[in-house]
């Protein structure tokens, strides 16, 4: 359904020169399909999101490649199409709920004006579908909470909230970028199961941007690992768990907590991200690679390790990485 | 734990509570809790936001002043000091914060920064205080041509390092750390851990760790205290606490965490929670966690819970909870 092809994201400067943020990424959606993005800060993985939807300044931002959704370049469309499908085909929603709520309009106009923006209703009908929406994603007497303003909502309501009025119009894809990190624990549970429940009764596939690995093993079918604006690994997600052919996959793995016994030493990734503007040549990962060898210094190729399974690293099918599972 | 140990921190009905911006109402952010600190242990304080974590942990150190209630701190309750005595008691209780680029002035080079608590504390020429600040620098491994750096020089995890190099320089007895590894990247929060892991070793130092993460607290922490709106639920041996928890809130916490475990091996239930944390301005009657809690009985709202102590060292505030855990759910009859 969304298929992502060789997408190079940078940044023009104002001195005239240009930093790249993402390179050549290459990942697809299937109708239905629940992918993760992980990545640390920095990896290009919101810049992604956004750019799906064309909402980075094209005036700021040269961006290569092909994001092909049902087939239609997305990055050629005039503005006037992609106004068509930005909230009706493909929505977003923001780790930040109050920020993305507009505070001086009720709760219901902001959903029924996503709904009128696309279909052509009466004030009373959208309201209806506003009022709807809101049940679907659990707020309670939604008929009186659609008169409300998005400070009267707590802050997990609040994400529900920006959930129902992505939601309003059925898109196919939903992109979420870090919709619970704000979020407490128990709320973040609420709205994890929520977002599984909604893709798999409604059909609606995800790409869900996130740093924690724990929300994507719950949420996600399938998940992709970014570094340094790179895809490094891309896999179905029990078998990312179990068997990472990544090492970087491996190491952010192997760095949480609970694998370790209690008061073990922890496992971490040596050194730290490159930044864009002295990225090395050949294997980006590889100065902090405890499996470097001289090829990783060559340009490394995305390759299929096993059905559905793609690394981008030249010993892929040779080591044997750990994941969750020692 | 033996008896004859003194406890190195000492918190007894703590109350912190603050007027609300126009003054007529009082948000009760502590709201009576008591707990000793062993030295040498690290203490974790979990909580989610709102339950009064962070209003604490500045309050152990002397940031804010308890509205009722006491905090002896080395069997000196700093209120009865005054003037150099209590400066120099509070070098002893050092804090370090959530955010790394916050904490340090960016005007200030790392080894300003470093030996600043040493110049509040006098006595030491600029000399000795610049060799004290790069040996502290030294111990949590940032080398000494970083010591003429500017902040924005550096990366996350190299700031907090500063941090707490800055705490270390004092040579104090408690660090609370207050969501320190929060801010960083999970490939070098281990770092970062293991760092205050080693730094215990070396200087017998006691922590009181307060977090979200239940995965941090489960792994750095001796023993785990839940706060839940300014009250403690539950206090235990961490691997108690985190396998056998005996309050309900600590179990739906527990099982809310997302677990990053392949479907085939993820095998708990989770329970999911209701709603949210109430507002510490007006708390519920008796048991401040009823309104969420599965297991709500009419007794939870007319009266608040004692604390009990049911298994060995492990205390909980729960009228039904027993030895072998916190209370079944109510059944409710389909709506």
């Amino acid at each position: 359904m969304l298929e992502v092809r060789d997408l190079s994201i940078s940044f023009r400067l104002a001195g005239g020169g240009r930093v790249n943020i993402t390179r050549k990424l290459n990942f697809r959606i299937g109708a239905g399909e629940r992918l993760g993005v992980v990545g640390e800060s920095g990896c290009g993985k919101t810049v992604t999101g956004l750019s799906v939807l064309r909402l980075l300044p094209e005036a700021h931002v040269q961006i290569d490649g092909q994001v092909l959704f049902e087939g239609q370049d997305l990055l050629k469309l005039p503005e006037t199409g992609m106004r068509a499908i930005r909230g009706r085909d493909i929505a977003m929603i923001f780790q930040e709920p109050m920020t993305a709520l507009d505070p001086v309009f009720t709760v219901g106009e902001q959903i029924a004006e996503a709904y009128r923006t696309h279909f052509p209703v009466s004030r009373a009908e959208a309201r209806e579908r506003a009022i709807e929406g809101l049940a679907k994603v659990g707020i309670p007497l939604p008929a009186r909470r659609v008169d409300e303003y998005p400070h009267q909502f707590s802050g997990g309501m609040r994400q529900r909230v920006m959930i129902a009025m992505a939601l309003v119009c059925e898109p196919r894809l939903l992109i979420a970028d870090e919709p619970t990190t704000a979020l407490d624990v128990t709320v973040q549970a609420q709205i994890t199961d929520l977002l599984r429940e909604l893709s798999e009764r409604a059909g609606t596939a995800l790409m869900f941007i996130t740093h924690d690995l724990g929300v994507v093993a719950e949420v996600c079918t399938r998940m992709v690992t970014m570094y340094a604006g790179e895809v490094v690994e891309d896999a179905p997600v029990d078998d990312a768990l179990v068997r990472p052919r990544h090492p970087y996959t491996s190491g952010l793995l192997r760095s949480l907590p609970r694998l370790t016994p209690h008061r073990g030493v922890l496992p971490s990734i040596r050194g730290r991200v490159p930044s864009p503007s002295e990225m090395p040549g050949g294997c980006r990962f590889r100065a902090r690679c405890d499996h470097a060898q001289a090829a990783c210094g060559d340009e490394q190729v995305a390759t299929t390790v096993s059905p559905g399974h793609v690394a981008r690293c030249c010993r892929a099918a040779e080591l044997d990485l750990p994941g969750v599972v020692a | 734990m033996t008896t004859n140990v003194q406890p190195l921190l000492s918190v007894r009905d703590l109350r912190i509570h603050f007027p609300t911006q126009d003054g007529s109402q009082t948000v009760k952010a502590v709201d009576g809790i008591g707990f000793d600190v062993m030295p040498g242990e690290t203490f974790g304080v979990i909580g989610e936001s709102g339950s009064g974590k962070t209003t604490l942990g500045r309050a152990l150190v002397g940031l804010l002043p308890p509205t009722a209630g006491s905090i002896v701190q080395g069997g000196v309750d700093p209120r009865t000091l005054g003037g150099a005595a209590l400066r120099a008691h509070r070098r002893d209780y050092q804090i370090v914060f959530q955010d790394p680029h916050a904490a340090l002035n960016p005007r200030q080079t790392v080894l300003t920064s470093v030996c600043e608590p040493l110049e509040i504390a006098g006595g030491l020429s600029r000399a000795e205080r610049e060799l004290r600040g790069l040996d502290a620098l030294s111990r949590v491994g940032i080398a000494p041509e970083y010591a003429q750096r500017y902040p924005h020089m550096l990366s996350g995890g190299q700031k907090q390092r500063i941090n707490i190099a800055r705490a270390l320089t004092v040579r104090p007895r408690l660090i609370v750390c207050d969501e320190v590894v929060a801010a960083l990247d999970v490939s070098i929060r281990g770092d970062v851990l293991n760092l205050f892991a080693d730094l215990q070793r070396e200087f017998g130092l006691t922590y009181v760790f307060i977090t979200h993460d239940l995965s941090v607290v489960s792994h750095v922490s001796d023993r785990i205290a839940v706060t839940y709106l300014g009250r403690l639920m539950e206090l235990g041996p961490t691997l108690d606490v985190g396998e056998r928890p005996l309050h309900p809130y600590t179990e739906a916490l527990m099982s809310a965490d997302p677990v990053p475990l392949p479907s085939h091996l993820r095998t708990h239930k989770r329970i999911v929670l209701q709603g949210e944390i109430p507002s510490p301005i007006d708390p519920p009657s008796g048991c401040r966690f009823r309104t969420r809690c599965p297991a709500a009985q009419p007794r939870c709202a007319a009266e608040a819970p004692d604390w009990r102590e049911l298994r060995p060292a492990h205390w909980v505030a729960c009228h039904f909870s027993t030895a072998d855990g916190p209370p079944r759910p109510n059944v409710h009859p389909a709506a």
